[in-house]
């Protein structure tokens, strides 16, 4: 009878990494403390922490391509190039009396990861990766991937292209003993019909042979299948986060397209009032009444001895008839013929009508003039300075706001996005046209549609059947094949139903103000209303509510009788409101009875950590850690306060003091 | 046993109802429940050598087929 396994994670240590070389112990006195928060600035080493962990679980050289390991390789290597190896040391507990150590060697200059073992408290070191015996049927990339959770990325459950859930399900459940099952029932046939054929028999030999070569084709094509609905997965997870980058950019950029927009009115507003700045001073200075009093005046004297000698034309003319034909002048002197002539000559220069045209614009203009306005020359010539002024800045403005329209990047990302389509477009046609569409006869030999492969199985395993007579035989084995995957089937349905009502019963108290349910968990969780509605995929739940939904389920879905393996999750509340961080706390110390460690922010000690250790009566380990630099000299006083050895490490600094970990903060407030 | 009551429950439900196919009698049920739960549990017990060809000879011998 199976024991039960209880993992827990008593330390690790890092050295050569981009975090400091530092050594964190998990302190649990008589084997009663479970929690722990571990308290790190952003961008120093918490993810890197989180992803050192689950590397440290499962064996990366036989789950990730060299692709892949260079990647890791490279972003944990630290900046100083002298440096050619790193080493992280995890240690765990397992069932409370024996001691593992797992070494990771991260070879810089070979590019490659190398684990060593030590089990018990010797000094003996194994080479590679040797977990317990008994722990070793759950380890897998995907159960380590949920235990050691990131809830930012939280998605992975809701998203059914990953079957996640199932998958989980199934190993903690211990569903996937009935694949064994299965798989022996098919050995168990094949040795059978060997005992059966006949030396001679080269047909049957054949076609066993044939089955043998298409049964190995299947499990390929299934491989090859997964991996395409994987990279469909991903494709679909960079589509999004593209789509919403170009969102983005397009929603600045229109943003930046108004303010172009309104720096162009803001100028041609600010050029037409320097426009009329100049042409009033222009008038101003080309009307000499402006500029001199005494022209001033004589032209409004002579405007005024205009007025006063005008003669209407008609009653003019006969004047001057008049005039011409009598004796003597106005003046009562005698009048020479000379002098008649001289008059009718002169009369024109006060009846003609072009004279009139030029006189009476003159005239015009000058009573026209407007003393109050026109002679305030300083406050012409200020609009004229004013306005020439914010005509420039507005030129300035203008042209900052063009210069923000760069879109490069924007049109970088654009091309991405067409070339993920496609892909996507090209990985569509091959699972539904090619791997998924129906049988076929005229399919070629080297066919990629399962359907067609899984049939001419069938035809091959009823044609050995019949010749190796063992009809009766295979009926048999085909029924309790399907037994079984019954049983498996509705065993995990029963399972997840029990899952969903535990969920579901945390419900009101975790979200008391949103009531949302989980409808179902089959391969991925689907959320409901209290009405029943459904909300397929996050479509309408908030992301805090997802990260709740995430957490019962985590919660409630680890939380197995048989299996106490630490549930360690980075940025365990960032999306909660205070509701949320506070009930998580709750539901965290009320129901999971495995190890936690939380990887924290300072921001997120608030309605989190002190909920917690009040629940945990104090029991939970608080820890602080953050490396040594200019900018830290306020953090190592703070320690220095509260009793931390800032001096144990050359780099980084590791406190257990809790009210060291309470008042911590990375920004310094006094500068 | 810390195998899930719920596959334990589920098999024996699947295994009466399967029994009608295959023309057993509620004995012959219990025979094959008691295997296949047996077998459960020796590969949860992590067994390196369980006699899969003689489970399933004894499997065999439960099932008629007309």
């Amino acid at each position: 009878m199976s024991e039960i396994i209880e993992l827990k994670i008593s330390g690790w240590s890092y050295n050569g990494f981009k975090t400091p070389n530092i050594e964190v112990k998990i302190e649990d006195p008589n084997g009663k403390r479970a929690f722990t928060l571990f308290q790190m600035l952003s961008g120093e080493g918490k993810t890197t922490t989180l992803n050192l962990l689950r590397y440290s679980f499962y064996d990366v050289n036989k789950h990730l391509t060299k692709g892949e390991i260079n990647n890791i390789i490279s972003s944990y290597r630290p900046d100083d190039i002298t440096i050619n190896k790193g080493i992280f040391q995890v240690r765990f507990v397992l069932n409370n009396n024996i001691n593992y150590r797992i070494n990771l060697k991260f070879d810089y200059q070979s590019n490659e990861i190398s684990y060593s073992t030590v089990q018990g408290d010797g000094d003996g070191i194994l080479p590679g990766l040797i977990l317990p015996e008994n722990l070793q049927q759950f380890i897998t990339p995907e159960f380590i991937n949920k235990t050691f959770f990131d809830l930012e990325l939280a998605d992975d459950l809701y998203n059914a292209q990953s079957q996640e859930t199932d998958k989980t399900i199934k190993k903690l459940s211990k569903l996937d003993y009935l694949d064994k099952i299965t798989k022996n029932f098919e050995s168990y046939k094949q040795e059978y019909i060997k005992t059966k054929i006949k030396v001679k028999d080269s047909d049957l030999s054949g076609k066993i042979r044939d089955k043998e070569i298409l049964t190995k084709k299947l499990e390929k094509l299934k491989i090859k299948a997964d991996n395409k609905k994987r990279e469909k997965n991903n494709i679909i997870k960079e589509i999004t986060e593209i789509d919403s980058i170009i969102k983005k950019i397009s929603l600045e950029n229109k943003d930046i397209k108004n303010k172009v927009k309104d720096a162009k009115n803001n100028l041609e507003e600010k050029n037409e009032k320097l426009r009329d700045a100049f042409y009033n001073s222009y008038n101003f200075i080309k009307n000499p009444m402006s500029i001199n009093n005494k022209i001033r005046t004589e032209l409004f004297e002579f405007e005024n001895n205009l007025t006063k000698k005008r003669i209407p034309k008609a009653v003019g003319e006969s004047f001057f008839e008049d005039l011409r034909d009598s004796e003597s002048c106005l003046c009562g002197h005698s009048m020479t013929e000379e002098m008649k002539k001289k008059i009718w000559e002169n009369k024109s220069l006060f009846l003609e009508d072009d004279i009139l045209n030029i006189l009476n614009p003159i005239k015009s203009s000058i009573k026209k003039f407007d003393n109050n306005e026109n002679l305030d020359s300083s406050k012409c010539f200020d609009s004229l300075i004013i306005n020439e002024r914010e005509a420039r800045m507005a030129k300035n403005a203008f042209e900052q706001a063009n210069q923000n329209t760069d879109d490069e990047y924007f049109n970088a990302q654009s091309k991405k996005l067409a070339n993920l389509e496609r892909d996507l477009k090209e990985l569509n046609h091959w699972i539904d046209e090619v791997y998924n569409k129906p049988y076929s006869v005229h399919e070629p030999h080297d066919t990629d549609n399962i359907k067609t492969i899984q049939h001419r199985l069938e035809k091959l395993e009823k044609e050995i059947d019949e010749k190796a007579d063992v009809v009766d035989l295979s009926k048999k084995i085909k029924i309790l094949t399907e037994m079984i995957k019954d049983i498996q089937k509705t065993s995990l349905e029963r399972i997840s139903n029990l899952i969903i009502q535990n969920i579901n019963k945390e419900v009101k108290r975790v979200m008391p103000l949103e009531e949302i349910y989980v409808e179902s968990i089959k391969n991925k969780i689907t959320l409901k209303t209290k009405d029943g509605i459904t909300r397929a995929g996050n479509g309408g739940a908030s992301r805090g509510q997802m990260v709740r939904i995430a957490y019962l389920f985590l919660i409630t879905l680890l939380d197995r009788p048989h299996l106490k393996f630490p549930l360690i999750v980075d940025s365990p509340v960032t999306a909660l409101d205070t509701i949320g961080r506070t009930e998580i706390a709750k539901s965290l110390a009320k129901d999971f009875s495995g190890q936690y460690i939380g990887f924290i922010f300072d921001t997120e000690r608030a309605d989190f950590s002190n909920i917690l250790e009040k629940e945990l009566n104090n029991e939970i380990n608080l820890i602080t850690a953050f490396s040594k630099s200019e900018a830290s000299s306020h953090m190592i006083k703070l320690a220095e306060e509260h009793d931390v050895n800032t001096n144990e490490f050359e780099n980084g600094v590791v406190g257990y003091n809790k009210d060291f970990f309470n008042k911590f903060k990375g920004a310094n407030e006094n500068n | 046993m810390t195998i899930d009551k719920n596959i334990i429950e589920t098999l024996k439900e699947k295994v009466n109802e399967y029994g009608s196919i295959i023309h057993n009698d509620s004995g012959q049920n219990e025979n094959i429940s008691k295997i296949l739960i047996e077998w459960i549990n020796e590969i949860d017990e992590g067994k390196k050598d369980i006699p899969t060809e003689k489970i399933i000879s004894g499997l065999l011998e439960q099932i008629k087929i007309k």
